[in-house]
């Protein structure tokens, strides 16, 4: 875990108070839930089936479970199961009444996150390499998509003793945002490989939200919601939230991407015009730019170079053309959007509060 | 597959149900074209969007990639139709679940050939041709997650209870192969030194799990199945696939079958066909040198040079060990199932496959 003032030092008061309590809870509940001894009896309870002979324990935790545990012991934010703890205790729940959820939701994440370091071709996450430099290629191909589909087994084994319907609504929306995650997956591989420069601001967005609204922040916050017994109305305001907050949240991390305000940041400069990725600054930079430059740029991208040069010819036309500042215009819209939907939640103002500076804390304050 | 990993599959087991061969293929055939339609995309998989969906992704970025690995006789919804028979229920009404079954063993069958030690031995820092591949491993993922929406929309018209179980099942299905390529990965980077025959049994159960267990066991959700008489079926079903796999090797050793390493597609076929009970019982040497400037050897050419020892030995304790085991495999999978009462046309089919 990263240190505890460093992660807060950019939080409002009220929010930072509300994480430092729950920051604990939230540890040890991941701890609880991926172990770091694994035996038969939990073989048997991830995969629903008895085993006729003895499994490789020892195998299958090197290779399913340590990666993601590397990534967990790293320590991120845990921004999505304090989200969570917001969103419960808003409608009135005991965090403890749910505490392997908070596991679940960061593990899901690490697992995911080990996903996307491959697609980038990133070299390091948190500080320390990334799953396929550790492990190979293929090792993180199959640990990363393992450990994110155990990662549920809070939730298909209904190990909470949810009401047949809850549980079944849960299942059904993980479900869905499985389907969405790997539909904007495609999306987006598709646009980078290959080289699809025809993509406008509304499918970039819409592609975003597919691939990422599943943990940030609209899955999480919709689990909270129908954990809680929030009103039907608020759960739908909930997700909207999070799809509002994701568009913010995502946008200054591509602004991050290119200009990283932070050696804690923990990535490489410009991964994503290595990988040909058509992030929206990208997409307002072609906009932007002459035809000579965005010939220059698109050669660039088409490359999938790691040269520092080259990066730094299209980090100074972005400077050039303030994109930045476009980007960060329209996160600033979303963070507004998001806070028009908070005020509509049947919750005390005391967590609307948390909210709002949650949505800021997420999108505007977000460095780390 | 099943026509490898059960005699006679064809010839004996599917004959009788020629019907089903039309039904899973006018299902599949149609839910295909579904897949690649945006209207029915919108209504009833992924939903309107917030901004814009890029339908050209589909076609492009997915399926074109996805449709060398989509051919296939589809045994494994032709096996489960027949075991829902067996059950007494309609394979029409539950045809739609042969996307379920097909899809994601297009999907393994792509995370099996996915082979990122290609590139990154043959073609260092090839950024390009891992892209590529990359691309190919998440249209893949999306076949996996896509025909959930079948269980979302309670396509099957099941109870609550029946619907939490199948997305249980699907998830399962994901841990078991998961763990069980996960373990194979690990001991093939240490030349399979580390593997012991109970291991690698174990192995092989959650390995192939998709071909036997899953239809089976998907089947007895619809069946309305007790719980009881499912982890009978489990279990004996798991017999059964370790029978079947050790079955297959004993005929490669004896150069009793067919079976084929395509060119192109020799990872698709690789944990099927590996020849583990030749590299316990045989001693069969790989020769760990030629991968010592990489950190992870290429598993393929591990593979071939194993097939070729293999080709070469005679393996003859391993035969003898599979011989050991198959009886008492074959019983275990014949007693845990008639426990149940239950798949006894199934059973009697798949007695008539093997010659023991």
């Amino acid at each position: 875990m990263k240190k505890l003032d460093e992660i807060t030092k950019r939080m409002p008061s009220e929010l930072n108070d509300f994480y430092r309590q729950k920051i604990e809870f939230i540890k040890r509940s991941i701890e609880n839930y991926f172990p770091k001894d694994i035996d038969n009896a939990f073989i048997e309870r991830i995969s629903g089936q008895s085993t006729l002979y003895s499994p490789d324990l020892a195998g299958i935790y090197q290779t399913i479970f340590q990666p993601t545990q590397e990534y967990l012991d790293r320590g991120g934010k845990v921004l999505r199961p304090v989200l969570v703890a917001l969103c419960l205790e808003a409608y009135g729940a005991r965090i403890e009444d749910f505490e392997p959820v908070f596991g679940a939701i960061e593990v899901m994440e690490d697992s995911s996150i080990m996903m996307d370091d491959y697609i980038d071709n990133s070299l390091t996450r948190r500080g320390g390499p990334c799953g396929h430099i550790a492990y190979g290629y293929p090792m993180a191909n199959i640990s990363s998509c393992t450990a994110f589909a155990l990662s549920h087994y809070l939730f298909y084994n209904n190990e909470l003793n949810l009401p047949e319907d809850k549980a079944l609504v849960l299942l059904d929306r993980i479900a869905w945002e499985h389907i969405q995650m790997a539909f904007g997956q495609i999306e987006e591989l598709y646009w980078t490989q290959s080289n699809v420069g025809s993509i406008t601001v509304e499918q970039y967005l819409q592609e975003t939200v597919a691939r990422c609204a599943f943990l940030t922040f609209r899955g999480p916050m919709r689990y909270a919601g129908i954990l809680a017994d929030a009103p039907a109305g608020d759960i739908k305001t909930l997700e909207r939230i999070g799809e509002y907050l994701l568009v913010g949240y995502h946008l200054k991390g591509d602004n991050l991407d290119m200009s990283p305000d932070s050696p804690e940041w923990g990535k490489v400069a410009g991964e994503d015009i290595t990988t040909g990725r058509r992030t929206l600054l990208i997409n307002y930079l072609l906009q932007s730019a002459t035809p000579e430059e965005r010939d220059k740029i698109e050669a660039i991208i088409c490359s999938r170079t790691d040269d520092e040069e080259k990066k730094k010819v299209v980090y100074e036309l972005v400077l050039k053309y303030n994109i930045f500042s476009k980007t960060k215009d329209l996160a600033a819209e979303y963070n507004m959007l998001a806070k028009q939907e908070i005020d509509k939640l049947n919750v005390s103002d005391e967590f609307k509060v948390l909210f709002h500076q949650f949505a800021d804390y997420a999108t505007a304050r977000r460095s780390l | 597959m099943l026509n490898h990993l059960i005699d006679n599959f064809e010839e004996k087991f599917l004959r009788p149900f020629g019907r089903d061969q039309e039904l899973v293929k006018a299902t599949l055939a149609s839910e295909l074209e579904n897949l690649a339609d945006p209207a029915f995309l919108e209504k009833d998989v992924i939903g309107e969007p917030l901004f814009a969906w890029d339908y050209r992704a589909i076609d492009e970025g997915c399926l074109d990639l996805m449709k060398p690995f989509m051919q296939s006789h589809s045994y494994t919804p032709l096996f489960f139709c027949s075991v829902l028979r067996d059950l007494g229920c309609d394979p029409e009404k539950y045809s739609k679940a042969s996307l379920l079954l097909e899809y994601s063993y297009y999907a393994l069958g792509v995370i099996d050939y996915f082979d990122f030690h290609k590139v990154f031995t043959s073609h260092k820092n090839d950024l390009k041709s891992f892209a590529e591949l990359t691309q190919l491993r998440y249209a893949a993922q999306y076949l996996i997650q896509y025909p959930r929406y079948l269980v979302i929309q309670n396509a099957f018209e099941l109870t609550k209870a029946e619907n939490i179980a199948l997305h249980k099942l699907y998830a399962t299905m994901g841990v078991t192969t998961g763990c069980g390529r996960g373990v194979f990965q690990k001991w093939a980077n240490n030349c399979f030194k580390d593997m012991s025959e109970a291991r690698y049994f174990q192995n092989c159960i959650h390995t192939l799990n998709n071909f036997l267990i899953f239809p089976v066991m998907t089947a007895a959700i619809f069946a309305k199945v007790s719980e009881a008489d499912k982890n009978n079926l489990q279990d004996g079903f798991a017999a059964l696939t370790l029978f079947s796999k050790l079955r297959l090797e004993k005929q490669i050793y004896l150069k009793q079958t067919d079976f084929k390493v395509e060119e192109g597609y020799s990872e698709l076929f690789s944990l099927l066909n590996f020849p583990g009970m030749a590299l316990l019982h045989d001693k069969i040497e790989i020769d760990g040198s030629q991968f010592k400037d990489n950190k992870y050897p290429w598993f393929t050419k591990m593979h071939q040079d194993m097939f070729a020892s293999v080709a070469s030995a005679a393996p003859e304790k391993a035969v003898a060990a599979i011989e050991k085991m198959e009886k008492e495999l074959f019983e275990t999978f014949l007693a845990k199932v008639s426990k149940t009462k239950l798949l006894g046309d199934t059973v009697s089919r798949i007695c008539e496959c093997y010659e023991m």
